[in-house]
């Protein structure tokens, strides 16, 4: 039996119960943010509160596929490429934005504003957050299944 | 949600991996270990292309008693 999507039964209810979760968490974080900027005053660069506001929900959405094994589809391994180069990024980005940061290229805070070195680091913390999960998530799939042909 | 032995048994008499029958079924692995695992209960569809494949009837993989 082939399905037309590249994805199983189980694959597919999965992958809609880890967008619903994605979206809720998108709808905490635009209200979080409503409430630091316009509630509390805090002032935040823009790139920082959009990467706040797409990363999290990204990373949320990207964790949950990858525990209930929803990420890649029915024998499909591009994904695994994809998602190192992806931690990769994370990880130059991440580097990147810290060596800035200590050598006083870039500063956290600007005039009372949260600048957007804030927003490259959740950047990188997030990619890199999706691809460790996704490895230890093979990791653990492969001692799971290596003992299968006990009854 | 109760293990499915027969599956695994049927599975062993064709000499079939878990790999192996998921991709005849057309399903992942970890869809065909939760399957068994009894974490998963697939639709009607699936539970008829799993028994074509292991040559088995309905009641035999899917029955109450299993």
């Amino acid at each position: 039996m082939k399905i037309d999507s590249n994805f199983d039964e189980k694959q597919l209810l999965d992958r809609g119960k880890a967008f619903q979760i994605g979206f809720i968490t998108a709808i905490i974080m635009s209200v979080l943010f409503y409430f630091l900027q316009d509630g509390i005053g805090i002032e935040i660069a823009a790139f920082t509160s959009f990467a706040f506001s797409l990363w999290i929900p990204v990373t949320v959405c990207s964790i949950a596929l990858i525990i209930k094994d929803a990420y890649d589809g029915v024998n499909s391994t591009t994904g695994r490429f994809g998602i190192t180069v992806f931690g990769a990024g994370g990880s130059y980005i991440l580097i990147s934005s810290i060596i800035f940061l200590a050598t006083g290229r870039e500063t956290l805070l600007d005039g009372g504003v949260v600048t957007e070195s804030i927003g490259n680091i959740i950047n990188g913390i997030c990619m890199i957050t999706i691809c460790a999960v996704y490895w230890v998530k093979q990791h653990l799939n492969k001692r799971k299944f290596i003992d299968e042909s006990s009854l | 949600m109760a293990k499915n032995i027969a599956i695994k048994i049927a599975r062993a008499e064709k000499d079939l991996t878990q790999a192996a029958l998921a991709e005849a079924v057309g399903i992942s692995r970890q869809t065909m270990n939760a399957i068994e695992q009894g974490e998963y209960n697939p639709s009607i569809k699936l539970c008829r292309a799993i028994c074509k494949v292991l040559g088995k009837s309905l009641d035999e993989l899917f029955g109450e008693e299993n």
